[in-house]
């Protein structure tokens, strides 16, 4: 059984989706503005305005779809369960990821906050192993705090064990 | 309580790389400024953001960035846009190093460098600050202390002039010491070297001598002519001008057995007088004619060993062995290192059971199931083959006599007729997409694993089949991957693998496999 996150990512996913459907807006609209104020057609290929309107138009409502439904289908399939020797994390939107992480192949954990975070109260927990990372994304401070601080005590057992190995 | 920090360090960490990262962008600034060449400064003005940017950027990250150390953990503290506290054991600390150039000399800063397992390219793994010299020895005594350490001399090896250290941090033993000649030693013949250079890719080869080809004429025409040529343009010229498609051919010939001697000549030049000396506890691989290399390999920080077989390679049954070792592979030039040129496949275990025993092992080896086979068909390469043949098919047939056509400079291609030019592109179009298919077919041929307590084998690739065989003790973590429909209908999905090892080597995957494998592999993780 997973775990879900806070359910204040759901607005963090679209303020960010929100940020990225407007940057392709003045994107566009600076495309735009350039052809009307030249003669010729500016768009690769001599692409006719007809069909680079349509695709601009394209991208658009591909990106406002992505802002209002792909956060919830998002929400739905994230998912993590922390138990005493490993870590399941599963999420994605069209592609289901699945991850299996022993605990005693962490190397660090991170807290971290972006601005929206901050302003959301959300936290997100970043597993660091020798090749590759993990996020733990949308955790309430305490749910954070936890995970990291159990995490962080299996570590030190672990490298202690080690240590008392070597000598 | 806090034994160092919290301290951001020396501000000379402003400087750090600072003239290896921006001696160009400043270099050409100050030519354009020097020579009054104001319009072509404001035509590089992205230059001028870079070399301004940057340092502030700089400058931001030192003064929100925090660094301690209490008994047990190293804490970092970045506090600017995103907020990040992130707690390192000490005991994880593979690595402290100094560093200085010589505007630190002056400043007597060094630049300190930490390193926590892995092979520096991982967040979080490496890090850098600056501190005053007898700060930065107390810092690297905190980091440090309680690590046990064997101190040991460094190993030499017959011949060489400097001392051998193992790829990682792990400190050798008291015998690896000691004169290694009395170790086993295992040379690879002169004439599998220069086979492995002869059967390796040649598409590859054939490039870089059209390339070098092309190269030579522009030289060439700059010096004894006063003229630049561009050398590639004039020898695609000089192919495409050719009246009929057999000379074509007998040129293309030309240049594959040109690839297949350069092949050869750099087989024998990177990798003369290869052999392996086998020490209880250390592999070392020495090889080169003109650089003499060597590497010292630990076998406890071995991860696997990656067994490649071209298509030539697999019809006579050899293969190219290369290793995979914990700290070895910190840059694009050494990923991996080559542990033998050619082994057959029949002897491939007994060959690595004489170096390091017990480690792997052969067992069923489970194929990626029939009904994803068509799965393989969705990749790039086919997915692009596909889309460039249809797209020909499009303009070609549906509309001959398109004014695109008239468009196409045909002089380019000497005395070739629109005819002639459009059964070409037919030609070269099919043969991509041939190509890709036969690609594709047998990667799905290819793709298989298996998984033991000691071993686990992944084998995927195209026309290079490659067989990785890694420790299951260094498998790190499993991540599977498909749709739902993938997931819930078919019962597939795409695995990777993280392994302990250097990143560009650590993570790999195979596609389009039975969920079941994931159920399998997850059982042999050690927790």
């Amino acid at each position: 059984m997973y775990e879900k996150p806070e359910k204040k990512i759901i607005l963090l996913w679209r303020i960010n989706s929100l940020l990225i459907f407007l940057t392709f807006a003045l994107f566009i609209g600076l495309l735009i503005f350039l052809n009307l104020s030249y003669s010729f057609s500016i768009f690769p290929f001599n692409l006719s305005s007809e069909i680079a309107y349509c695709v601009f138009g394209i991208i658009l409502l591909w990106r406002l779809v992505a802002l209002i439904v792909y956060p919830w289908i998002k929400y739905k399939q994230w998912g993590y369960r922390v138990e005493k020797d490993r870590i399941a994390l599963r999420h994605g939107i069209f592609f289901i990821r699945e991850s299996m992480i022993p605990v005693v192949r962490i190397q660090s954990v991170t807290i971290s906050q972006g601005i929206p975070s901050r302003i959301l109260g959300l936290y997100h927990v970043e597993i660091s192993l020798t090749g590759a990372n993990f996020s733990i994304i949308g955790l309430s401070r305490e749910t954070s705090q936890t995970i990291s601080d159990n995490l962080n005590k299996q570590l030190q057992t672990r490298l202690e064990a080690n240590k008392k190995e070597l000598i | 309580m806090m034994k160092f920090g919290p301290s951001r360090g020396n501000f000379m960490f402003i400087f750090h790389k600072f003239f290896s990262s921006f001696f160009i962008l400043l270099a050409l600034l100050i030519f354009f400024t020097i020579t009054g060449q104001w319009s072509m400064l404001l035509e590089y003005n992205y230059l001028i953001f870079f070399v301004v940017i940057s340092p502030i950027s700089r400058i931001i990250s030192f003064l929100t960035t925090y660094y301690s150390i209490d008994d047990q953990i190293f804490y970092i503290k970045k506090a600017f846009i995103v907020h990040k506290n992130t707690e390192i054991p000490l005991s994880a600390i593979t690595n402290v190093d100094f560093s200085q150039g010589p505007i630190f000399r002056i400043a007597k800063v060094y630049i300190v460098t930490v390193d926590s397992a892995g092979g520096g390219q991982i967040k979080n793994s490496k890090l850098s600050l600056a501190l005053k010299e007898n700060v930065a020895v107390e810092f690297k005594e905190f980091l440090l202390h309680g690590r046990s350490k064997v101190e040991t001399p460094d190993a030499q090896l017959p011949g060489s002039n400097h001392p051998i250290r193992p790829g990682s941090s792990m400190p050798l033993t008291a015998e690896a010491s000691a004169d290694v000649s009395q170790y086993p030693v295992l040379k690879a013949p002169l004439r599998d070297i220069i086979l492995m250079g002869l059967l390796d890719n040649k598409i590859l080869g054939m490039y870089k001598v059209f390339a070098f080809v092309g190269v030579i004429i522009t030289f060439a025409s700059r010096m004894l002519i006063n003229n630049t040529i561009d050398g590639e343009s004039f020898i695609a010229d000089k192919i495409f001008s050719l009246q009929s498609y057999t000379l074509i051919i007998l040129v293309l010939l030309i240049l594959y057995i040109m690839a297949l001697l350069s092949g050869m000549v750099n087989a024998f030049i990177k990798y003369y007088d290869f052999h392996i000396i086998n020490h209880p506890d250390i592999i070392y691989i020495r090889y080169g004619f003109f650089t003499r290399k060597t590497h010292a390999l630990d076998k406890k920080n071995i991860t696997g060993i990656q067994y490649s077989q071209s298509l030539m390679l697999r019809a006579l049954k050899l293969g190219r062995l290369d290793i995979f070792a914990i700290g070895y592979g910190r840059s694009e030039e050494n990923p991996s290192a080559m542990l033998f040129p050619l082994v057959r496949r029949s002897a491939l275990f007994s060959f690595l059971n004489g170096l390091v025993p017990q480690t792997f092992e052969e067992a069923t080896v489970e194929k990626a199931p029939r009904r994803g086979f068509f799965l393989f068909f969705i990749s790039p390469r086919f997915v692009a083959a596909t889309a460039i043949f249809a797209i020909s098919f499009l303009y070609v047939i549906l509309a001959p006599n398109d004014l695109m056509w008239d468009s196409i400079d045909l002089s380019i291609y000497g005395r070739m007729s629109f005819n002639d030019f459009v059964n070409f592109w037919w030609v070269a179009c099919a043969l991509i997409l041939g190509l890709a298919i036969l690609s594709t077919i047998l990667e799905y041929k290819n793709t298989g694993f298996y998984s033991t307590s000691r071993c686990t084998a992944l084998s995927f690739g195209g026309f290079t089949k490659k067989t990785s065989y890694m420790k299951t003790g260094m498998l790190q973590s499993i991540t599977s991957r498909g749709t739902i429909t993938k997931r819930r209908k078919l019962h597939l999905a795409s695995l990777k693998f993280c392994f302990w090892g250097s990143p560009l080597v650590a993570n790999q995957s195979i596609r389009n496999m039975d969920l079941s494998a994931f159920e399998k592999i997850k059982e042999h993780l050690i927790y």
